[in-house]
This record gives structure tokens, sequence and C-alpha cells, in this order.
């Protein structure tokens, strides 16, 4: 199984308006690739795309916020696993791509290479609906059970050490201003603008 | 200093106060001991989402995504917990150019019998990483920081930093 399997198969069980923040790495260019959308947020740096997610999540109950995160970004901060656990946001599912390596910088093995056990460490924080999934059926399952579900999920999909070079060709930036405009308009709300001109 | 005779328990609440009436409405937070007055008001507030943290950085990831949708975050913590938070700080907050509170518990402060290595630490590295800080001592000036320091925050499009000192918070022995 590979990232880019799994990808394919979350695409289309999204809807447009759902929220999808990633980790950086080539997971970002394979995302667009699939499903290019204003409502996704590209390449967080490492460790903070699942807590910026349930940032996402806690302000906006009422949207489905995914994080698509990688093994050595979840081991950076393991503690937030624990912080998601216990404010339970009912909109929010973290699925790790979980290729046992650092493959980005150069393929050393992680801790998952190892004896570890993210899913299982993810239940003992308190996440109760975590998942280790290794075929692309299973994967599917799960998925569909979290997107149907109230209640945070935490998916640990074993892949391949494998991904392929595609690009969102735009930098982080581009894609907040993208992002920010789109929320901005779908809730109706003004996050940014020219302050100059305010007088408070 | 002015307003001596306010306890903890009220400059914990005027502290709440002034970063609500600077638009403040989502604090992830870390205890520090002389802020426990400040935690238990947010935690009593009911109107500001509270989002305790494990370790401080985590704070800046929740921060930034309160931010993208639109909320007005900040982050309390001890300078400690700044020094745990650089990379995320570095990485997302300014590399986003997002605003955000930093609301920095100054230990080692003048005065203060510990953590003189942290406290020196505390400045220059706000100022290597280009964060611009106010330190608060008086309780007149509460409301004034707060209100400001998230202006120049939005304005400038980064972190700005207030450090809470013993005195403005009533714990100094």
């Amino acid at each position: 199984m590979t990232r880019l399997d799994c990808l394919k198969i979350l695409a289309p069980l999204l809807k447009d308006e759902d929220l999808v923040v990633t980790a950086l790495g080539w997971v970002a260019g394979e995302w667009h690739s699939v499903r290019p959308k204003d409502s996704n947020l590209y390449q967080i740096n490492m460790g903070m795309c699942a807590p910026l997610s349930l940032g996402l999540a806690l302000v906006l109950p009422h949207r489905r916020v995914v994080a698509l995160e990688s093994d050595g970004s979840v081991l950076l901060y393991l503690g937030n696993m624990t912080t998601l656990a216990n404010k339970k946001p009912k909109n929010l599912l973290v699925v790790v791509f979980d290729n046992q390596c650092y493959m980005a910088t150069g393929g050393l093995p992680t801790a998952t290479a190892g004896v570890t056990d993210l899913a299982a460490m993810a239940k003992a924080a308190g996440i109760v609906h975590s998942y280790e999934t290794r075929s692309t059926a299973e994967f599917e399952e799960h998925a569909r059970a979290a997107l149907g579900r109230e209640g945070p999920t935490y998916i640990v999909a074993k892949v391949e050490a494998a991904g392929k070079r595609l690009s969102t060709n735009m930098d982080g930036k581009e894609s907040k201003y993208r992002f920010v405009r789109y929320i901005e308009k779908s809730e109706g709300i003004k996050i940014i603008g020219t302050h100059a001109m305010r007088r408070d | 200093m002015t307003n001596s005779n306010m306890d903890a328990k009220a400059r914990a609440a005027a502290i709440l106060g002034g970063m609500k009436k600077a638009g403040i409405d989502l604090i992830a937070s870390l205890p520090d001991i002389n802020c426990l007055d400040l935690i238990g008001a947010l935690e009593r507030d009911g109107e500001i989402i509270h989002v305790p943290l494990c370790r401080e950085e985590e704070g800046v990831g929740i921060c930034a995504g309160a931010r993208l949708v639109g909320k007005k975050p900040a982050l309390l913590m001890q300078n400690a917990g700044l020094l745990n938070s650089c990379n995320g700080i570095v990485t997302t907050g300014i590399q986003l150019e997002l605003p955000l509170l930093l609301v920095v518990y100054y230990a080692g402060d003048i005065g203060d019998r510990g953590f003189a290595r942290v406290g020196t630490a505390t400045m220059p590295v706000l100022d290597a990483l280009g964060i611009r800080h106010y330190l608060l001592r008086d309780v007149e000036a509460i409301d004034w920081t707060f209100k400001n320091a998230w202006v120049l925050a939005e304005d400038s499009s980064r972190p700005v930093a207030v450090l809470l000192t013993k005195d403005v918070l009533g714990t100094r022995a």
C-alpha cells in the first residue's frame, strides 16, 4: 500500500467543504494531485500539522477537518496526542502515513521501524477510535467510518517508503491566503484585511 | 507601581480582562505557579476557548490553526516554555506570517530568587527571533499593553510577546 493509494481512496469520500491540512513533504503534492481545492492547507512544518488541525477543529466544530500526518512528524511532538484526546474534537480525523522512515531527509528509520506502535499509543492517550491499517480495503473501511462518526479518529496507515515528487506549485504563504480566503467566503467572516486605515 | 492593594486574584482577573478587551478569544496554556489564578480565571470565563497543553510548542500549532479561521489567539506559558516553542514559532508562526500573542511568565526577573539563567536567555531569544516584546509590571498598563500588542501583531503579521512579571501578577513575596 502506498500513500497515494490511500489518498485516492480518501479524496472521493470528502465533501468539498471538508478542510484538509497536510504535513511537509511529498504528501502535499500527492494530495494536491488528487484533490486540488482551496479547502486544503499544504506543507505545515514538522510536528505542527495535527496541532494546527486541532485548532481548526475546535474553532469550527461544524466543519470536518482532516490532518494528513506522517510518522516522523507525529513522533516529534507525541504529547499532542494527549491534548487531542482530552479535547475530543468531534470533527477531526488524523491520518498518519507511517512509512517507518524519515524519507524526506534521506530515509533513516523512525521508531515505528522498530518496536513502536503509534495506533496503540494514540489509543492509550485516550483517542478511542485509533486504528492501524495495512491494506487499502482496511484503510477505506476505517476512513468511511471516521467520516461518519462524531469523535476524533486516528488512523495509522502503514505505507511503503515511496512517494511521487509532485508539486503543489505554490509556497506555504500562497496556500495560506487561498485557504483563508476560502474560509472567509464559506464562513462569511473577515480574517485578513488592510489595517492601516482602521481607527481603533 | 500603582494599585498595590489589589490581590493576586484581582490582578489575574484584570490581566484576563485586558486580553479579552484586546479581542483575544482562544488561549492555549501550560501552567506556571505564578499564573494559577490567571488560568483559574480563564477556566471559569466560558467565553474564551481554552486549550490546556502538555508542551508549549503544540500550542503554536493550535493557535496557528485558530488564527487561520479567524480567532485572535494567545499562548500563555513560562519563559522556559518559550524556549521549548522556538521551532514552531519560526516554522509556523513567523513562516506563515500569523499574528499571535505570546503571554510569557518572566521567570528569573530582577528581584527573583531562582531561574536567573532562563531569565537571562528570554529577551535575547525573542530579539533573535525578531519578536517584539513588552514587559508588564504595572496593573494600570495591562489594558493598554494587550490592546496595542495585538494591534502590532496584526499589523506586522507576526507573534508579539508580553512578559508577565511577579509585580503585575501580585505574586512577589
